[in-house]
C-alpha cells in the first residue's frame, strides 16, 4: 500500500511515498445535533517519517509541510489544495482532495537513537467549502 | 456472532461479516432526567475494515461511506436508512433499523503496513423521528 500526498498552491511539493506512514480522513459534526447540520468539519491527519538526506535530498519534502505550518493568516498561500492517493496493488482505492485545506496542528519529533524524525500534520478544509470535498476510489491508477 | 450492514440511498453500501468488526447500538436520553422524557435519540456506532480487493473483483462500498459523510445538509440525500443485523448461530440476534439516519462522525484509517484501512461510522436517527427506529430479532436468517 502506497500514500501519495500532494499539496499544490504557490508552492507545490509532494511529500514522498517513502516517507508518509498513515492517513486519516475524518468527517464530524457536534455531537449533540439532532439533525444533520452545516456546521461540518472534515479533515486529514497524515503521519510519516522524516528521512534524512545523506547525499543530495530526495527525501526534503516533509520540510515543506513545515514551512507551510508557519505561514501566517494574512498570507494567500495559507489555503492550498491537498490531494491524498492511496494505491493498492495498482489501483486507487481512495483519492481524497481538499481543495481549501490549512494547517491545524503539525509537530515533528526526534530522538537521538532513530535516526530520523517522526512527522504528523492535521489539515482541515475550509469550514464554508465543505461541498469542495472529494472522495473517490476504486479506479485503476497510473 | 456476525454483522451485515446495509444503507440505502444514492450510494448504497452493503457490508458482510467479513468487514464488520464492532457495532454499538444507544438510546441517549438526558442523563439529569427524573422522569422519563421525551427528549430521547437512538444512535449508531459502527467500526470495520475496508477489504479493498486485489484487481477490484469486488466492489469496495465504503467509498460510499466516506461520500456519504461529506453530503451538505441541504442535500435530500444526507439521510438515509441504515439496517444492522447481527447475526449468531444461523439466526438475527438483533435487527436494528435507523430510517432517517445521518452521519455524526466518520473516519478512516489507512497505513503502509496493514494493507487494509479501518473505518468507524457514528450515525443518529433523526431526531424528531426517533419512534421509527426499529429494534427487531429472534428470527432465521
Amino acid at each position: 500500500m502506497s500514500l501519495i500526498v500532494k499539496v499544490d498552491g504557490q508552492e507545490s511539493f509532494e511529500v514522498a511515498k517513502e516517507c508518509v506512514k498513515k492517513v486519516k480522513f475524518q468527517t464530524e459534526i457536534p455531537l449533540d445535533s439532532n439533525a444533520r447540520t452545516k456546521d461540518v468539519g472534515c479533515s486529514l491527519e497524515i503521519e510519516g517519517k522524516i528521512l534524512v538526506s545523506t547525499d543530495g535530498d530526495p527525501f526534503d519534502s516533509t520540510r515543506q509541510l513545515g514551512l507551510w505550518s508557519m505561514v501566517p493568516a494574512e498570507d494567500a498561500t495559507a489555503y492550498r489544495q491537498v490531494t491524498v492517493e492511496i494505491i493498492e496493488a495498482g489501483l486507487v482505492e481512495r483519492k481524497y482532495t481538499f481543495p481549501r485545506a490549512f494547517v491545524i496542528d503539525y509537530r515533528e519529533v526526534y530522538g537521538d537513537t532513530d535516526g530520523i524524525g517522526r512527522f504528523k500534520i492535521l489539515i482541515k478544509q475550509k469550514k464554508d467549502k465543505l461541498d469542495l470535498v472529494t472522495v473517490e476510489g476504486g479506479y485503476a491508477g497510473a | 456472532m456476525g454483522f451485515r450492514l446495509t444503507i440505502d440511498g444514492s450510494g448504497p453500501v452493503n457490508l458482510s461479516e467479513r468487514c464488520v468488526t464492532n457495532v454499538e447500538f444507544r438510546s441517549e436520553i438526558p442523563e439529569d432526567s427524573n422522569a422519563r422524557a421525551t427528549d430521547n435519540g437512538a444512535a449508531m456506532k459502527i467500526w470495520g475494515k475496508m477489504l479493498f480487493s486485489l484487481g477490484a473483483e469486488a466492489e469496495d462500498s465504503t467509498v460510499n461511506l466516506a461520500q456519504w459523510s461529506v453530503v451538505p445538509s441541504d442535500s435530500a440525500d444526507c439521510y438515509r436508512k441504515v439496517q444492522v443485523d447481527v447475526v449468531a448461530a444461523g439466526q438475527i440476534v438483533r435487527q436494528f433499523t435507523l430510517p432517517n439516519a445521518f452521519v455524526m462522525e466518520y473516519s478512516e484509517e489507512q497505513d503502509d503496513e496493514t494493507g487494509v484501512g479501518t473505518f468507524y461510522l457514528h450515525v443518529k436517527q433523526k431526531k424528531d423521528l426517533t419512534d421509527q427506529t426499529t429494534i427487531e430479532g429472534g428470527f432465521s436468517q
